[in-house]
């Protein structure tokens, strides 16, 4: 009996080591170290191709009397610039430089201001036949009765190009300016340094192409809706093991990601991140690739939506640092929304360097109260700021410069809503005024979000 | 030999080779008690490192492989109010300001700040002993720890860091927080004696919440954390000595609700110089990084 017993120990032992030895060799790692070994794969937006990252600032239609102006969010703002858009990219540079100077009695019947400049050349989607490299900061449209021409104006020069259109694209241009396009549109007027001067009372000049309402403008007062962010994977996309990050816990509810070297806030509104030991980097990049990188980063870190505009893209820099900053913002009915915390990113060569995320919506323009408002005329907003800005200038300087000017809206949070206020902002000299588009009161920066 | 007997040295064998087969597989701490995260060529290699860039080693390093977490903490509000509650008593008059409250008493003032950092301010200064400098350490410690356990100032879980004498009179006592043996850097009470009067305290205590035992993960090894100090602080212009590396917890001072703490290696260089190093990311710890406005 006892060697019977022996015989199914002993055969159970050599059972088991060879079991064992066979999961020691060729066993399966543990799904949780699998987990940690594999790279995830995160599900982000794709970055858009640089045809879509630029749009202008402004698209001026002259074609009939005072200037219409169209800008993001607006009807019509799309198809004129996709049309331009288009043609660039189709045009045949060397056929079109023959006898392309528009004719003297040619008339000017779209500019559009471009801003960021527009890279054109070689290897770029816009004109890329050319045998040169430009950055455009206005584009404008000339016409006489048979033939319609481009005139492409460079940044930081007077050097134009022109460009003969063939009567296929002409035609196309035609087709746009139906009577839908100025429907409800009101007529705009250019500011000149005279006319600013004189309505002002003070010594004014302008710092760029100002456009302002001839007409009173009725804005809505709309609720905004923050942006709703996966916090999961923007996590993810700030920390590559995101494990080694702590949590602080902050008192207003704001959660910070930290792990030594990088930051990250996540809030109920948006997002702030910042890794300044890139701070020193280099900055090599050109501006065609700073400007793909830019939508690499916005599409990678909470996605790029519909109607947030890159308004700017520079290089700049203070003390060793040196940075392409780019700056987005969010645009309803032409108006931008700006947020108290821009959509800005500063990135160098060796990444992201500072990234704020502020992104507000309307939520299907609900009707606050009186509704509408009447904004106040350009002349008057003018005249306030101006008069604000001598009341708190401690030394008087003799030419003023009047570098924007634009109705927008803020954003404020009262009883639970956040709500987009509409406002004039104007900037004279360095200093920024936000007032009451109605009222014209001076909105206290405090109050804002 | 008889069958029966060729058996049982076979169960004995197949038995130890199950055993051997088994802690390998089902016993995850097996493998780490045979291993050793500094290895001898790794200590010779990083004593060359540093003595090279002008550091020398001057303590034993922790060879074994080390596991930490993360701790997460929250101000000491209790321990705090009873530190107020005791100025209450004695009459103090309350002031706020923006970040900061006074509670004045007759010759000591409390400052708490929103942080929670609690400055004790003693006008004129307490007198601790005659000849008071002049004393020797161990006796220096008795008399101001009996001070702070009077005073109520002493809180459970600390433990002597070390002090500083400058040729001008003044003296500093540290003290740390400890948790579950494990030194929290970040925890704070520091004594300020100028000549043989105490005048000010400052504290800055944490309660510990709970340990993340689900994000346990082996750190880095302490020759790893002296590579990287000299990596991120460069050869020294003159000769440093390397004091003491310990493992602890630490992190800045938050006016926060809560936050985690990693593991960190404190390194001590002569002059009373600490600095440390992350001893998950390998990065020294120096500002929080803490998102700020882009400038």
């Amino acid at each position: 009996m006892m060697e019977k017993i022996k015989s199914i120990l002993l055969f159970f032992l050599f059972g088991l080591s060879l079991l064992l030895t066979y999961q020691l060799w060729y066993g399966e790692i543990p799904a949780q170290l699998l987990e940690e070994d594999v790279s995830e794969r995160l599900l982000v937006e794709e970055p858009r191709p640089l045809e879509n990252v630029i749009m202008p600032k402004l698209i001026v239609s002259s074609v009939e009397g005072d200037p219409y102006v169209f800008k993001k969010g607006e009807i019509g703002y799309e198809s004129l610039w996709e049309e331009l858009s288009f043609s660039l990219q189709q045009i045949s540079f060397y056929e079109a430089v023959e006898e392309a100077m528009p004719p003297a009695d040619s008339k000017k019947i779209l500019t559009y201001y471009l801003q960021p400049e527009l890279p054109v050349g070689e290897g770029l989607p816009w004109l890329a036949e050319a045998a040169f490299y430009a950055e455009l900061e206005m584009i404008e449209l000339y016409t006489d009765n048979a033939n319609k021409w481009l005139v492409l104006s460079e940044a930081g020069n007077n050097h134009k190009t022109n460009l003969l259109l063939s009567s296929e694209k002409a035609e196309r241009f035609n087709e746009l300016f139906d009577e839908a396009l100025f429907e409800n549109k009101s007529r705009y007027t250019r500011l000149t340094n005279e006319q600013i001067t004189m309505l002002s009372g003070y010594d004014l000049e302008l710092a760029g192409s100002i456009y302002v309402p001839q007409e009173s403008l009725y804005m809505d007062e709309v609720i905004l809706e923050p942006e709703d962010l996966d916090h999961d994977l923007i996590l993810k996309t700030f920390f590559v093991d995101y494990n080694m990050a702590r949590i602080i816990e902050e008192k207003d509810g704001g959660l910070i990601y930290t792990d030594g070297e990088k930051g990250l806030r996540l809030t109920e509104v948006g997002l702030e991140y910042s890794s300044p030991r890139k701070e020193t980097g280099s900055a090599t990049a050109t501006y065609p690739e700073a400007l793909f990188n830019s939508s690499s980063l916005i599409s990678y870190h909470g996605g790029w939506p519909e109607n947030l505009r890159l308004d700017e893209l520079s290089l700049s820099g203070w003390g060793r640092t040196i940075h392409y900053n780019a700056e987005w913002c969010m645009y309803y009915a032409g108006f931008p929304i700006l947020a108290k915390q821009p959509t800005k990113a500063l990135f160098n060569d060796s990444g992201l360097i500072y990234y704020t995320r502020f992104i507000f919506t309307p939520d299907d323009v609900i009707m606050i109260g009186e509704g509408q408002k009447t904004a106040a005329m350009w002349y008057d907003a003018l005249e306030k700021a101006v008069t604000l800005f001598k009341d708190q200038a401690s030394e008087s300087e003799n030419v003023l410069h009047l570098e924007e000017m634009r109705l927008g809206y803020v954003v404020t949070n009262s009883s639970g809503h956040y709500r987009g206020e509409p406002v004039w902002r104007i900037k004279i000299s360095g200093e920024t005024f936000t007032l009451q588009a109605d009222q014209l009161n001076l909105v206290d920066e405090e109050d804002l979000l | 030999m008889n069958l029966g007997r060729a058996k049982s040295i076979l169960i004995i064998a197949f038995a130890g080779l199950n055993l051997f087969l088994g802690y390998y597989l089902f016993w995850p701490d097996f493998g780490r008690l045979t291993r050793v995260s500094v290895t001898a060529e790794d200590l010779r290699a990083t004593e060359v490192l540093l003595n090279e860039n002008n550091y020398f080693l001057q303590t034993s390093l922790d060879r074994s492989v080390q596991v930490s977490d993360f701790l997460i903490v929250t101000p000491a509000r209790s321990f705090q109010g009873e530190i107020l509650q005791d100025f209450i008593k004695k009459g103090a008059r309350v002031t706020e300001s923006e970040h900061a409250t006074a509670y004045r008493a007759k010759e000591e003032t409390a400052v708490v700040y929103s942080s929670g950092l609690i400055r004790v301010i003693y006008e004129p200064g307490v007198i601790l002993a005659e000849d008071f400098p002049g004393l020797e350490e161990r006796r220096l410690r008795e008399i101001v720890e009996t001070f702070l356990t009077e005073e109520q100032l002493m809180p459970e879980g600390i433990a002597f860091d070390y002090i500083e004498k400058s040729e001008a009179g003044y003296i500093t006592l540290y003290y740390h927080q400890t948790y579950k043996e494990m030194p929290i850097y970040a925890g704070q009470l520091q004594v300020f004696i100028d000549s043989d009067q105490l005048t000010r305290i400052e504290l800055y205590w944490l309660e510990p919440v709970e340990r993340l035992p689900l994000r346990e993960m082996e750190v880095i090894s302490a020759a790893e954390a002296l590579k990287n100090l000299v990596d991120q602080l460069g050869a020294s212009p003159e000769p440093r000595d390397i004091k003491d590396i310990e493992l602890g917890y630490f992190s800045g001072e938050y006016d926060a609700e809560k936050w985690e703490m990693p593991p960190v290696w404190r390194i001590m260089l002569n002059s009373n110089e600490y600095h440390y190093i992350n001893a998950f990311t390998g990065n020294i710890e120096q500002e929080t990084v803490i998102p700020e406005q882009i400038p």
